[in-house]
């Protein structure tokens, strides 16, 4: 589990994380949205270590990231948003790459790449970015870790490719781990993203599952508005409405329309208590 | 409970990896660099092909001078050996890599310190002395010359009753070449751009800054009158300027592991 408490940082005078705390815990793929430069790498790159809290801490099961012990690193991966290429085969980078994880499944590696329907024998530095992409995914899966953290990981994938990598995120990860997804590309991970984290300027605006939230707020796929709405979209079947649920009563939540929800009535939403 | 400092098992994971790595983006370059004195030969000896109309090698006067500046460009390519480091990318990758901060500083300056400077004079010397070998009008290998110039100082000492030794002028080349290769690595971890200009204008700062210390000091520009009038005193200048680099080089080695803890992404 990490517990991130009192968290704040800040690049010179602009502030971008504001005293957040929160629990991420095994068995959850968490969503991470927020609009542009609303903190979401700056938390990432927090959680796995590559930079330091300045105010609070980070602890992932007793560890801090930033101290980048072994024993973490090896349980954990980062996955940027711009992945790094490499002067040799995606096979010989897996084997070779994969041997520094003691979890590291050379043949899951394989598997996968398979199922991407990228070739093994590709060198690296002549794949698409797409392709590099899809190999870095690849790699992070096979190395059987307990903590993901993944910035923008459709970024640059193909339509196919996107449905592939839903189907291997659910399909590869262990059931205890926890799976930090950041992305503006909420439609490509809909069906996968459960809890969802809204980042806000220097907050977090709501950190809740999709039950929570469908106990919270109702999602309205019909065609009669409701004055109460706080979102409203229209549709080319009709409307998406998002409204307090108050008869409890089930839908399907939509994280567009959610994540517009919540912008345009933060104030109503924090009431609601998500 | 699992060694989180230093695990030599680890380490020599991480170092192979590292080595392989390093064989694919860094070490040809160093190799290459290695060959710079067959270029030179080759040029040298179509330069008097055609100029002079005979078949004459590079002298040995010649031949040190190349080797002089393919060892300088070696010293300044360490920039680029992990200067991925600041990259966003490659940097991150490398840092997330699970391996403590202490193996990978290990590894990184097993990798700047003997595998670079061995791989390059290895080759280059090696290449030198085949060429001679082969060629008779080179005249001496660099490794005969080196040995033959002490050689002959120390008979020079000898018939004055002194001796100056093997040791301490290896001492003095190895401080030396390490003090660069450290320096040039520190400065490629820590600057993002334009490495290598940092890293000369520093040794400009650094050296007009000492030279107006020295005035404050010692009332004179650092231009030392070196009266050197016994073997003994020669000895002991060596010493100490070997000592001072080795201490800079331990600061600055330091300097690399305290970046390589604090990096950040």
């Amino acid at each position: 589990m990490i517990t991130v408490k009192d968290l704040s940082f800040a690049y010179g005078s602009k502030v971008v994380l504001k005293n957040i705390s929160m629990e991420l815990k095994g068995g959850n793929i968490y969503g991470l949205l927020g609009e542009n430069g609303v903190g979401k790498t700056t938390l990432l790159t927090l959680l796995c270590g590559l930079k330091a809290p300045q105010h609070g801490s980070i602890d992932t099961d007793g560890r801090s990231p930033f101290n980048r012990q072994p024993s973490l690193l090896g349980e954990q991966f980062y996955l940027p948003d711009e992945v790094a290429t490499a002067p040799s085969k995606a096979c010989d980078f897996g084997r070779e790459t994969g041997s520094l994880w003691p979890a590291y499944d050379h043949a899951k590696f394989l598997q996968i790449l398979s199922e991407f329907e990228v070739e093994s024998a590709q060198k690296m530095d002549a794949m698409s970015a797409g392709q590099l992409k899809k190999t870095w995914i690849a790699f992070a899966l096979a190395c059987n870790a307990l903590y993901y953290f993944m910035d923008e990981p459709t970024n640059g994938l193909d339509i196919p490719s996107k449905a592939q990598f839903r189907k291997a995120i659910t399909k590869y990860t262990a059931e205890e781990s926890v799976v930090v997804i950041s992305t503006h590309q909420v439609r490509d991970l809909e069906n996968i993203i459960d809890p969802v984290i809204i980042l806000d300027k220097e907050e977090v605006l709501m950190n809740a599952s999709l039950e929570e939230i469908s106990a919270k707020l109702f999602f309205d796929y019909g065609n009669v508005i409701n004055p109460d709405a706080l979102y409203l979209e229209k549709t080319p079947g009709g409307t998406i409405q998002v409204y307090p649920n108050a008869t409890g009563e089930e839908s399907k939540v939509n994280l567009e329309a959610l994540f517009n929800a919540v912008h345009a009535h933060k104030n109503i939403v924090k009431s609601l208590g998500i | 409970m699992k060694n989180e400092i230093f695990n030599g098992q680890r380490f020599c994971n991480w170092f192979k990896y590292d080595i392989i790595q390093m064989w694919r983006t860094q070490m040809k370059t160093a190799l290459w660099t290695g060959l710079a004195g067959l270029v030179f030969y080759a040029i040298v000896v179509l330069f008097n092909l055609v100029v002079e109309r005979e078949w004459s090698g590079p002298s040995l006067d010649s031949r040190v001078l190349v080797c002089f500046i393919a060892f300088t460009v070696l010293e300044l390519r360490q920039t680029r050996t992990y200067g991925f480091l600041t990259d966003k990318a490659k940097g991150s990758a490398w840092l997330m890599a699970p391996a403590s901060t202490l193996e990978k500083w290990t590894g990184m300056l097993l990798m700047t310190l003997i595998v670079f400077p061995v791989l390059f004079l290895v080759s280059y010397l090696g290449v030198d002395w085949l060429l001679c070998t082969i060629d008779h009008t080179c005249g001496e290998s660099l490794i005969l010359g080196a040995s033959n110039a002490i050689a002959e100082v120390n008979t020079e000492l000898a018939t004055q009753g002194e001796f100056l030794g093997w040791g301490i002028v290896i001492w003095f080349l190895i401080s030396s070449t390490f003090l660069n290769f450290v320096y040039f690595l520190l400065c490629g971890i820590c600057f993002k751009k334009n490495k290598i200009l940092w890293g000369l204008a520093i040794i400009f700062v650094v050296s007009m800054a000492s030279s107006a210390l020295s005035v404050v000091i010692f009332g004179h520009g650092g231009n030392v009158d070196v009266n050197i009038t016994n073997v003994e005193d020669f000895r002991a200048m060596m010493a100490n300027f070997s000592i001072l680099m080795t201490v800079v080089t331990v600061a600055l080695a330091g300097g690399v592991f305290y970046r390589l803890k604090t990096i950040k992404h």
